[in-house]
């Protein structure tokens, strides 16, 4: 398993659900709810998602097995989340 | 989730939220902040089209790479319309979108508060089932809402690639598909046979045709949106509707359950061992779409259905042993594991998953994993060769070429 490669899957897809929480955000700011529901995940989201997506840099071949692999382990990360 | 859940509970639900299946520990969804009710059907949305793939296509990667990924994670993105993947899953993705803004509208014509129609919009386009109501789609009390609602649960069961075709003017091409031939044919005969039996029980003719409709269209796209408590339907529904849910919607949509393709063929290969063992000389091909089926399709989805079935025994156990009843441990495991969500007695439309101890949302949460990821990902995480075999050089470039 090429840990590089996993590390920039994940990172996008956190990255990419913290970006997903910008409309509830907007929403919130705008009926005046609570902002801190989404402001608090989306930087634990945003943060380890740079992070792994700067370690992963570079690396783009994904192979079947490889496929299989990172998409369960995104979807285990993102279900912490 | 707002510091009011455990953080059993909160994983639960946001597991369900992206693999769609809409199964809630909530008992009161009417209580929470109106942004996090949005952010719960988002989710279904996103997960509907499948999560990575959608995030990965912002991110350049090789054509093969994101194929890969999305064949992993069994989108419909991954469906084939044009030679370059990218392309595909734009329009895929663009068709997904448009008839969600659709489904908002006409929702908002049937007099559903906007923000209500956008939410349900959004769970119904992933085949998810979270509501903003207590009571789900039953709390409208309208038939306009329903007939809306359900008309778009069963376009979304439906392989994207299709509703592209139709879109498009080419509806005598996408019918000719053998696989939405039975998905058609298979809800028309369960709706005839559940709004039969409600018409036995004593409804009347429209309101049965009415309440079959909707709960059909509900299980058999594995949407488990409810408009009325079926669990006081006669036992032959009661049957039925979870066993819909095990079928499943068709390959290419956002739909869980084992897809309508896989049902055909393994169907087929039953009764050609059928005609094998009467006559052994005869040799007969299994074929979909006027194609032969080859021998590793046959076996790679008898294998699936294997996996699938002991998922299905595992789970059951599990949640037995933890204490619940045969009936709801049985249509929880199988609404979860097929991505729907509403089961049968404490899991029914007005119940919650809130009663289960701790151990048995875990095993739910995993058993609504493997369900959405369609068991291999998953599966592989477990087996130890997998961390220690040599990186397989089938990759992205060469499939693609």
């Amino acid at each position: 398993m090429n840990r590089k490669l996993a590390g920039w899957i994940a990172g996008a897809s956190l990255l990419g659900s913290a970006a997903a929480m910008a409309l509830p955000l907007c929403f919130a700011a705008i009926s005046g709810e609570r902002l801190d529901l989404f402001l608090i995940p989306m930087l634990c989201c945003a943060l380890p998602g740079s992070l792994l997506l700067r370690y992963g840099r570079g690396e783009r071949v994904i192979s079947a097995r490889e496929g299989l692999l990172s998409i369960g382990l995104c979807w285990l990360i993102l279900s912490l989340c | 989730m707002s510091g009011q859940l455990s953080f059993i509970d909160s994983v639960f639900e946001i597991i369900s939220g992206y693999t769609t299946t809409g199964a809630t520990i909530l008992t009161d969804v009417e209580a929470l902040p109106r942004s996090l009710l949005l952010w719960r059907a988002l989710t279904q949305w996103i997960g509907g089209v499948g999560f990575v793939v959608f995030m990965v296509m912002l991110v350049p990667a090789s054509q093969g790479s994101t194929m890969n990924l999305a064949e992993a994670e069994a989108s419909p993105a991954a469906e084939k319309l044009f030679p370059r993947f990218r392309q595909s899953a734009a329009v895929l993705c663009g068709v997904y979108g448009g008839l969600t803004l659709v489904e908002a509208i006409l929702l908002c014509f049937a007099k559903m508060p906007l923000w209500e129609s956008v939410c349900h919009a959004l769970a119904t386009a992933g085949t998810g089932g979270f509501s903003t109501r207590n009571l789900g789609i039953a709390a409208y009390q309208s038939p306009a809402v329903e007939s809306i609602i359900a008309f778009f649960m069963l376009i979304f069961g439906v392989n994207l690639k299709l509703v592209w075709l139709f879109v498009t003017g080419r509806a005598a091409q996408a019918l000719k598909n053998e696989e939405l031939r039975w998905y058609a044919g298979l809800f028309l005969g369960f709706w005839l046979i559940i709004a039969g039996s409600l018409i036995l029980d004593g409804k009347a003719l429209v309101n049965a045709l009415g309440l079959a409709f909707f709960q059909t269209a509900s299980a058999i796209s594995t949407t488990g949106f409810a408009s009325a408590d079926f669990n006081r339907w006669p036992q032959l529904c009661r049957l039925l509707l979870p066993l819909i849910t095990m079928l499943g919607a068709c390959t290419g949509s956002s739909g869980g359950g084992l897809k309508i393709a896989r049902v055909i063929v393994a169907g087929k290969a039953m009764k050609r061992e059928l005609h094998r063992s009467r006559q052994p000389q005869i040799v007969k091909i299994a074929t979909l779409d006027g194609q032969p089926v080859a021998e590793a399709t046959i076996q790679r989805t008898l294998t699936f259905i294997l996996i699938y079935l002991s998922f299905f025994l595992v789970g059951w156990i599990l949640l037995a042993a933890a204490g619940a009843d045969l009936e709801t441990a049985g249509s929880a495991v199988l609404t979860c594991m097929n991505n729907s969500g509403t089961g049968l007695n404490g899991v029914g439309p007005l119940g919650s998953y809130a009663a289960f101890p701790p151990f048995s949302k875990l095993v739910l949460c995993l058993v609504m994993l493997a369900g959405r990821l369609e068991f291999y990902p998953l599966l592989l995480i477990c087996l130890p060769e997998t961390w220690t075999a040599p990186t397989l050089k089938i990759n992205s470039e060469k499939r693609s070429s």
